[in-house]
């Protein structure tokens, strides 16, 4: 090793060889093997999720035969109406659930830094709520059939509602149970605000389609969501991993952060805009689907440590074969009825919530 | 590095808590902050470290006014340790020392070999090196702070702003990190409020009582009975100990 006392005198620049032999051993080694294994169970979920619940007598046989046309392989094409079953819905509606949850997810991990709380989460923060009313106002302005409008609707939504809960909590701090009762605070107010805009405005059929889109449902997956969903969600995630570094050093405080050379109202501002983003595209695609961002990133610390560039990647990826699993579930475990995805990562939540509560001392 | 506060006022609405301070510390000075709780100490510090932006006059490094500096150079001239920074974050002694490099690494990318060297080195430094791989929960309180100065520390910066380092350490300790401290080539200003570990080990001590300087010199020249009656409200005598230095013995609040 080269001398520690030159290496800590400000006065000498440190030089150290990059292959120097006794460089500490790095766990990235191990993490990004855990990594890899996560990607490849997404992928091997992703194909089964496709077959789970499939119905009118179709199996991986039809399957390949849809999709494998799409790639020009040499299959016999399926009749029209299978095959729109299984490309048109099936199809997108696996997709998109890989990319919410990967959405939701990181959404979640950057939150818990950047509000240092371990229950940060966009529903429960009611940023998803917030996004929710913008969504169902554009929709009831007459832009139901446009996934853009309703997302940028949903994004308005979703700054507006962060906006009031850091108005609520400024200069009050940001511990745990403050933050959660403020958020449950504003959720209710956009849920309040939602319903009014339906029931004065929509008409009975809206109303239903509407009320059961906001219980999070992926029923509705579309490929002009998948789209949107995928772009977004490519910058989004790029975004708050490139402030991996960042996102660690608020672990110890906003004034420890700006101490290490964190601009710590820049971060903030462009993380809050980026995950209000990513919870827009992915409420306005399926509505609002709670405890994701909350259970995902709890679940993969214990894999790789707190590190926000193991962290995040992985949120990701486990987050999005999460919602895929749980989805499939929705569709089979009382089929032929199908539940909102969003009751089930709720029933998985709640439960998680009380735990980190317990475990804080908070209840 | 001079760090100099000139006029200095900082506060919250309705309160002033930094007044006026004139305070110059030379390059190579290790300078002792005392005053009693909420006397100013802590805000000053956040101040010089570029932390909070003065109501009035200017905080300057090597004559060059700080404000508006980017978060990123100031992190490259002064560190900062706060007097409890805890976190929930389970993070290993090692990864919070390379905390320190953020400064330093570009931003898109993990820790290289010079981030992970500096970082073994001061490990190494704080006596801190078998725990590197420990979480932060299992950490004890001054195994805590000994880890926050080894992350200043890996910042590599001409200037250490320390908020209370020695609080939690046993003796030993408290004696090896003033030790440290006071032998670095780097400037400090340093809160404490042992007396005798600042005489030991400050170049100068300054007193503040409500946010005003009341004392700025050696020793002998700030810890007198008479101030020491007044800003810290003890009764106390002031005489040599057996090498000749500065002692205080304590008979007990003022009366």
């Amino acid at each position: 090793m080269a001398d520690p006392v030159a290496l800590l005198d400000p006065a000498v620049e440190p030089v150290v060889a990059p292959s120097s032999a006794d460089e500490p051993r790095d766990a990235g080694g191990r993490r990004v093997v855990v990594l890899l294994l996560c990607v490849l169970v997404l992928l091997v979920s992703l194909v089964i999720a496709l077959r789970v619940g499939l119905g009118g007598g179709m199996g991986w046989a039809e399957i390949g035969r849809s999709v494998g046309t799409r790639f020009g392989l040499p299959v016999q094409p399926l009749p029209r109406l299978a095959d729109s079953l299984i490309w048109d819905l099936r199809v997108p509606r696996v997709l998109l659930a890989a990319l919410v949850g990967a959405a939701l997810a990181v959404c979640g991990a950057a939150l818990q830094s950047v509000t240092r709380n371990a229950l940060a989460d966009p529903y429960l923060l009611g940023v998803s709520s917030g996004a929710s009313t913008g969504a169902v106002v554009v929709v009831l302005l007459g832009f139901a059939g446009s996934q853009l409008g309703m997302t940028g609707g949903a994004f308005l939504g979703a700054l507006l509602s962060f906006a009031l809960l850091m108005l609520l909590l400024r200069r009050r701090g940001l511990d745990s149970v403050r933050i959660v009762l403020t958020g449950v605070v504003v959720g209710q107010l956009f849920t309040a605000i939602t319903s009014l805009v339906l029931m004065s405005s929509g008409d009975a059929d809206s109303t239903r389609a509407l009320t059961y889109w906001l219980l999070g449902s992926m029923a509705p997956a579309r490929w002009q969501a998948v789209v949107l969903c995928a772009i977004a969600c490519g910058v989004g995630l790029l975004v708050v991993w490139l402030h991996s570094a960042a996102l660690d050093g608020f672990a110890f405080g906003v004034d420890t952060a700006a101490s290490l050379g964190i601009d710590v109202r820049t971060v903030r501002m462009v993380l809050l805009v980026t995950t209000s983003l990513l919870t827009a595209v992915a409420v306005a695609a399926v509505g609002a689907i709670g405890f994701v961002g909350l259970i995902v990133p709890h679940g993969v610390r214990f894999l790789v440590g707190p590190l926000h560039r193991f962290l995040l990647p992985l949120s990701a990826v486990v987050g999005a074969t999460f919602l895929v699993w749980t989805d499939a579930l929705a569709r089979v475990a009382f089929a032929p009825l199908e539940v909102p995805v969003g009751v089930f990562t709720a029933l998985i939540g709640v439960p998680l919530f009380l735990l980190i509560l317990r475990e804080r001392g908070e209840l | 590095m001079r760090i100099e506060a000139r006029h200095l006022s900082w506060g919250v609405p309705g309160r002033t808590i930094v007044r006026e301070v004139d305070l110059v510390v030379e390059p190579g000075q290790t300078v002792g902050l005392l005053g009693p709780n909420g006397s100013g100490k802590s805000s000053l510090l956040r101040c010089l470290a570029g932390l909070r932006s003065p109501t009035a006059g200017h905080v300057r490094y090597d004559g060059a006014d700080i404000a508006g500096w980017p978060a990123r150079t100031r992190a490259r001239h002064v560190a900062f340790v706060e007097q409890t920074a805890d976190t929930d974050s389970d993070l290993t002694v090692g990864e919070v020392v390379l905390l320190g490099r953020t400064a330093h690494g570009s931003p898109w990318r993990g820790p290289d070999a010079t981030d992970r060297a500096v970082a073994a080195a001061a490990l190494d430094r704080l006596d801190l090196a078998a725990l590197a791989d420990r979480p932060w929960k299992q950490l004890s309180g001054g195994e805590r702070q000994r880890t926050h100065l080894a992350r200043a520390l890996a910042q590599r910066t001409w200037g250490l702003l320390l908020d209370e380092p020695t609080n939690h350490l046993d003796v030993r300790h408290q004696l090896e990190l003033l030790e440290l401290v006071a032998t670095t080539r780097q400037t400090v200003v340093v809160a404490l409020h042992d007396l005798t570990l600042a005489v030991r080990y400050c170049d100068r001590l300054v007193l503040l009582q409500h946010g005003v300087v009341v004392a700025d010199g050696s020793a002998e020249q700030v810890l007198t009975p008479e101030l020491l009656r007044e800003v810290f409200e003890v009764d106390a005598d002031v005489g040599r100990d057996d090498v000749g230095r500065l002692a205080v013995a304590y008979r007990g609040p003022a009366r």
